[in-house]
This record gives C-alpha cells, structure tokens and sequence, in this order.
C-alpha cells in the first residue's frame, strides 16, 4: 500500500513537471512569433495587388509598382490593430528586402541582399516597428544622403501601401541604436516632419 | 635664333609669374587667416572612426582634414577641440554632447559622400539662420571651385544638425576627390573658411 502511495506521488511530481515544460516551450514559441510575421496562414483567401515601392535612384526615391500576394489578409483593412494590417506590412517588407526589380541597375536596394525581418509589429498610434538582422548594416556603406534615402524608402513603402501608417521605427537584432550607418538619429521614428523643408 | 629668343622669353616669363602666383598664395593665406580668426572657439568633428569605418578611407581622410583646419584655426588664435584626434570610435551621442558642453562659435562636421559635396547646416531654432548663411556661402563657395553638378542641395535632418545648439555645418566631400592632393584639399578649405564672415574688427 506505501509503495502504491510513493508511486502515485512521483507520477503527480513527474507530471506536474512536464506540464510546466511543456507551458514553458509554448510561452517561448509565443514569444519569438508576437514580434514578428503571421507565420501561418490561416483560410485560404488570398489576393493579389498593387505595390508602390520606393527605392533610392541618384539622391531621389524612384517608385516601382509591383504586383503582391497578400494571404489571410483583407487588402483593404486600414485597422492597425488586425493581422490583416500586419501581413499587408509584413508583405510590402518582404518586397523591399528583395530589392528592386523593375528598376535593377537604375535603383539600390535599401539593405544588402541577404537582410532578414525579424520582427515586425504596428503599434496603436501607426509606429511600425521593424527588426532587422544586423546584416542590414553590412554591405556598401552609406554617405548621409544614401543613409536618408534607405530610411525614407521603408518609410515611404509602408507609409503608401498599408493604411494608417505615421512613422516607422528601425530595431536591429531586436535593439534600438542611435543610429543607423553613422548620420541619422534612429532614435527617433521616421514620419512626416522628419521630411526635407 | 627663334628658338633662342623663345628661350629668353620663357625664362624672363616663369620668374613674374611665380613671383605672381606666390604673392596671391600669400594675399589668399591672409584672407583666410582674418576669416579663421572671426571664430572664437570652434569644435571640428571627424565623422566615424573605430569600428565605425564609414565609406572607404573616410574616416581617415576627414581626420587628416581635421587636423589640417585646426592648425589654421590655431594660428589664427582660435580655440579649438576636435571630437576625436584618433582612430577610435565616438558614438554620436557623446560629439553632440561634448559640442554643447562647449557651446562654440562655429562646429564643423567632416565627412565623405559617393558623389557630391554636401552642407548640411544645424536646425536648432537660435543657431539656425547663422547656420543657414554659412551653409549657403560654403555651397555657392564649392559650385564655383568643382562646378555645380559636383554640389548637392539637398537638406537632410542629420543626428548631429539637429542635437547640437550651437551654430555650425556638417561638409560631405565627395569621396572621389583626393584629399592626399594637397592643392585640392586647399581649394577646399579656403572654400569652407571663406565662408565664415570675418569679424568686424577683422575686416579691411
């Protein structure tokens, strides 16, 4: 009968341990997707639109317009507060990392090929937030202007194509750095007033 | 005896004009020293540095350039301090800071651009229009020595234009001008000193 009582012990012990595992794991996986993407798409609506994407052509943004897939997300949704507003940034960041297309040769990439979006997040007030991998600073080296335009062309991209947008903040590896490539102020998110006089 | 007499004329030709080129090199010298000493105190700020490399050879060649319109702004009797006098990383954070701890007369950032000089000038409220004016002079000062096409117009709000108080242009030099070209680097920063108004007690 003792035995009977210790066995029923350990099993209460042992599974009270893989229940706080296991909510652990779930609260990790929770937080690494929060900051970033939809990973999954959920239904099977999907729609094709418009693009206008700003990229830097002399000391100028040029636009390209480009056809994008928009999946589990209402084209239209101008709630910041949805996915939906979420996938159609997340969309338009994953064109901009590609770089140009239409205008290649003529126009730059924003950030060195190879740039991956960590996170990604739109707060109340139309503050996107975008976490890049550091490699985004890597490659050619920006003078002020070059520095500018890149910023200006997230901004602009976003600013167009997803309702709502104000201002555009820049992480990198998930950490705010006072600047960017040495000329900006990236403490400061990137909205209208910040544009030339 | 053609050639001779070209000969002749040659050598009494290339003494007047030397002694020219040097008397206006030295009119130049002191024209630049009276613009120089209008300034009090100045800071100069070499961009990047350390780990921080910027294009290449820029920072570098802006430390060079540092130096150089240091010791002039120093004959003058100008105070000076630079941001940094090594190869070492300042975050731009601690220049701003250390320009309005100081509060100069002038601030001068250096850096290089890919194509064309630019001068950004600082958008504090009571530095602004003296920041604006010197701006201006040192742009139409550049066009006239390099052309209009290598200078840019553009105005971008820099970290540094637009946390320090104190009047003040950050110059971008484009970076296919060879600063180790003693000449150029002259045209350049007679062109940057030029453009600060001499003083009235300076003025003749």
């Amino acid at each position: 009968m003792r035995v009977l009582w210790i066995f029923l012990a350990l099993a209460l012990i042992a599974a009270s341990l893989a229940a706080g595992v296991y909510k652990g794991r779930m609260r990790s996986v929770e937080q690494r997707t929060l900051p970033g993407l939809p990973s999954a798409v959920e239904g099977n609506d999907w729609e094709v639109v418009n693009a206008r994407l700003f990229f830097p052509k002399g000391d100028a943004l040029a636009a390209e317009e480009r056809r994008i897939t928009l999946r589990g997300a209402s084209a239209n949704s101008a709630n910041l507060a949805d996915t939906a507003a979420l996938a159609r940034a997340g969309a338009v960041m994953d064109e901009l990392l590609r770089g140009p297309i239409l205008l290649s040769g003529l126009a730059e990439p924003l950030v060195p090929s190879g740039t991956t979006l960590k996170g990604l997040f739109i707060d109340a007030d139309g503050t996107v937030y975008i976490d890049l991998d550091r490699s985004a600073l890597s490659g050619a080296p920006k003078d002020a202007t070059g520095e500018y335009l890149s910023v200006q062309g997230f901004y602009e991209s976003l600013k167009q194509n997803v309702g709502g947008v104000r201002a555009v903040k820049f992480l990198i590896d998930g950490k705010e750095l006072d600047t960017l490539w040495g000329h900006l102020d990236a403490g400061r998110p990137v909205a209208d007033e910040y544009d030339e006089e | 005896m053609k050639k001779l007499f070209a000969c002749l004329i040659i050598l009494l030709i290339l003494p007047a004009a030397c002694f020219a080129n040097a008397a206006h090199a030295s009119e130049g010298d002191g024209d630049l020293k009276r613009h120089a000493a209008s300034v009090g105190e100045i800071v100069i700020d070499p961009g990047h540095g350390g780990f921080d490399s910027g294009l290449p050879g820029e920072k570098e060649s802006v430390l060079v350039l540092a130096g150089k319109l240091k010791d002039i702004f120093r004959e003058a009797g100008t105070k000076v301090a630079l941001t940094r006098d090594a190869n070492r990383y300042v975050s731009l954070q601690e220049r701003a800071s250390r320009v309005n701890n100081e509060m100069p007369d002038l601030y001068i950032g250096l850096h290089r651009s890919r194509t064309k000089f630019s001068v950004f000038s600082v958008m504090e409220d009571s530095a602004r229009a003296d920041s604006e004016a010197i701006r201006d002079r040192m742009l139409a000062g550049l066009a006239v020595a390099f052309g209009e096409d290598a200078v840019s117009m553009r105005q971008v709000p820099l970290y540094m234009t637009e946390h320090i108080h104190a009047p003040g242009v950050l110059v971008e030099i484009p970076a296919n001008i060879d600063l180790d070209d003693e000449t150029v680097s002259a045209s350049i920063i007679t062109k940057l000193l030029q453009a600060l108004e001499p003083s009235p007690e300076n003025r003749h």
